[in-house]
């Protein structure tokens, strides 16, 4: 419920997280149809109900970092039948590199994130799941 | 009924007396909900005169004058009074006529990201200028509040803002300043340790013999399953017990008028000319996280209402956003039972607990009696 700045600068992203710089995890994920993979940053364990910042490294089948793709990110707590608080917006940051801001989870729990993925004409969907304690 | 016959054994039924002994992760999410960890007020990039003294002096002024309203007789303090917790005990708000909505209490209200039910506000000051323009409240327009400014509050108001705008935006700016100086006032308004506080304070002190002799055992029961079984504290966490943001939990809506809550709510946010991205606002545009990232469509927010913090709880009825729950025990056997929503989906799940555990759910929240606190002269009448 505490109004934090929005992390807008790559270097200010993980500081933004808490006060002290808390630790993150790098989750190595492929796509559904196996068209990219990523690794995806977050704090572990998301923190509740405070913006923070994921990043995620977009790479294509032959490991090339994948250029302006577009990403769309949803969530939901099966257990709750609701998404994320917030639309996130995923930022180009270069070399395959994408920032996505606003990220935000209301309450602890079960928690899938999915990532749409669209890059030219390939499509394709990530889903990551991770419970945060509460 | 299995469930039933496996909650009265864990229940412990009524009539126990050797103390709980909290474990670990109780004494974290205890200690989480105390007034000991509620963070310092947040900024409020939209009014840089948030935490202006005579900002706050004006504003105290301003929250009590029924000069501000149609008929001369309802001012901010008419719903929201200050020996009431700044609420007025009505299922719905009645200023010139009758809201639609439950007055909200104010307590703590700086903390909050978004302002009403429904989240139609993302400032405390955007919030203030809308009862005024309400024609169930106060109904005047813009143009009147800001020349009972120039003839009532003048020498006030040029102090803290500076000489009284011209231009073709100065009614706007004057309205908009006005917002502030309430929000000033307001942000004062904070949450009053409560029997729950003192408890959790001789719990962080490892003091378990005064903390069992603070909460009595059916209020210690209903604290284990408010942060246990109960999952009370998935939305009803931290030291305000909310979460800030919209749930629909299928409170029993008026048929003939349902509420669409957040749904609706989230529209006038992103449309409102004094939130945190228009031009009065004093934020720079990347400091309106709120509403950068809101979401605004999706079949979820039907029916979704803001979780109210419960502190005080016990003496605020009736409940829920249009008042419709009339007791405490009411509002527990709706959170046990589960019904379905009448608008959008209900997230709960029945809890199955007995008579007993919602006894002893209810003896808890009653340990929630802090009350407001302030600077003394704030907390009544100028």
């Amino acid at each position: 419920m505490i109004r934090t700045a929005a992390c807008l600068t790559l270097a200010a992203s993980l500081a933004c997280v808490s006060a002290a710089a808390a630790p993150t995890v790098t989750v190595n994920v492929k796509s559904k149809k196996l068209l990219f993979s990523a690794a995806i940053t977050h704090p572990a364990p998301p923190p509740v109900e405070k913006l923070h910042s994921w990043t995620v490294r977009l790479l294509d089948r032959k490991h090339a970092p994948v250029k302006r793709a577009r990403i769309k990110v949803s969530g939901d707590m099966p257990a709750h039948g609701h998404g994320l608080p917030t639309a996130p917006i995923a930022v180009e940051r270069g070399r395959g590199l994408y920032q996505l801001q606003g990220m935000e989870f209301q309450m602890p729990g079960l928690w899938y994130v999915q990532l749409d993925v669209r890059a030219g004409a390939r499509r394709d969907s990530i889903r990551i799941r991770f419970t945060i304690p509460g | 009924m299995l469930g039933g016959a496996l909650a009265l054994l864990l229940g412990r039924g009524s009539g126990e007396t050797t103390p709980l002994s909290w474990t670990p992760k109780e004494r974290r999410a205890i200690h989480a909900l105390s007034l000991a960890a509620l963070p310092a007020v947040p900024r409020d990039p939209s009014n840089r005169f948030a935490d202006d003294r005579r900002a706050a002096a004006l504003g105290h002024r301003l929250f009590f004058d029924r000069g501000f309203s149609a008929n001369g007789r309802v001012a901010c303090s008419s719903c929201h009074m200050p020996g009431r917790e700044f609420q007025d005990g009505r299922p719905r708000g009645r200023g010139l006529g009758t809201t639609p909505r439950r007055t909200m209490p104010l307590a703590g209200v700086a903390y909050a990201r978004w302002l009403f039910w429904d989240g139609r506000r993302d400032s405390l000051w955007a919030q203030a200028l809308t009862p005024l323009q309400n024609r169930h409240e106060q109904g005047i327009t813009p143009a009147f509040a800001a020349r009972r400014i120039r003839s009532h509050y003048r020498g006030a108001y040029e102090a803290v803002f500076g000489p009284l705008p011209k231009g073709p935006a100065r009614v706007d700016r004057t309205f908009a300043n006005l917002g502030k100086a309430i929000e000033a006032y307001e942000r004062t308004l904070r949450p009053a340790p409560a029997t729950f506080d003192r408890f959790a304070a001789a719990l962080a002190r490892h003091d378990d013999s005064a903390a069992a002799r603070i909460l009595s055992p059916s209020a210690a029961r209903g604290l284990r399953l408010f942060v246990g079984r109960a999952r009370c504290t998935n939305c009803h966490f931290g030291p305000l017990f909310t979460n800030g943001e919209f749930h629909n939990t299928g409170v029993p809506q008026d048929p003939a008028a349902p509420d669409r809550g957040r749904a609706a709510g989230v529209e006038q946010a992103v449309a409102d000319r004094f939130s945190c991205l228009g031009r009065f606002s004093d934020a720079r545009p990347e400091e309106c996280t709120a509403l950068r990232f809101v979401v605004t469509s999706g079949p979820q927010l039907a029916g979704e209402f803001k979780v109210p913090s419960i502190r005080d709880v016990a003496s605020r009825a009736p409940y829920t956003h249009a008042g419709r729950l009339r007791t405490l025990r009411e509002v527990l056997e709706h959170y046990n039972r589960a019904p379905r929503a009448q608008m959008g989906h209900s997230e709960l799940r029945p809890l199955d607990l007995g008579d007993a555990q919602l006894d002893d759910l209810e003896a808890f929240l009653r340990t929630l009696d802090g009350g407001v606190t302030g600077p003394k002269r704030y907390l009544r009448a100028p």
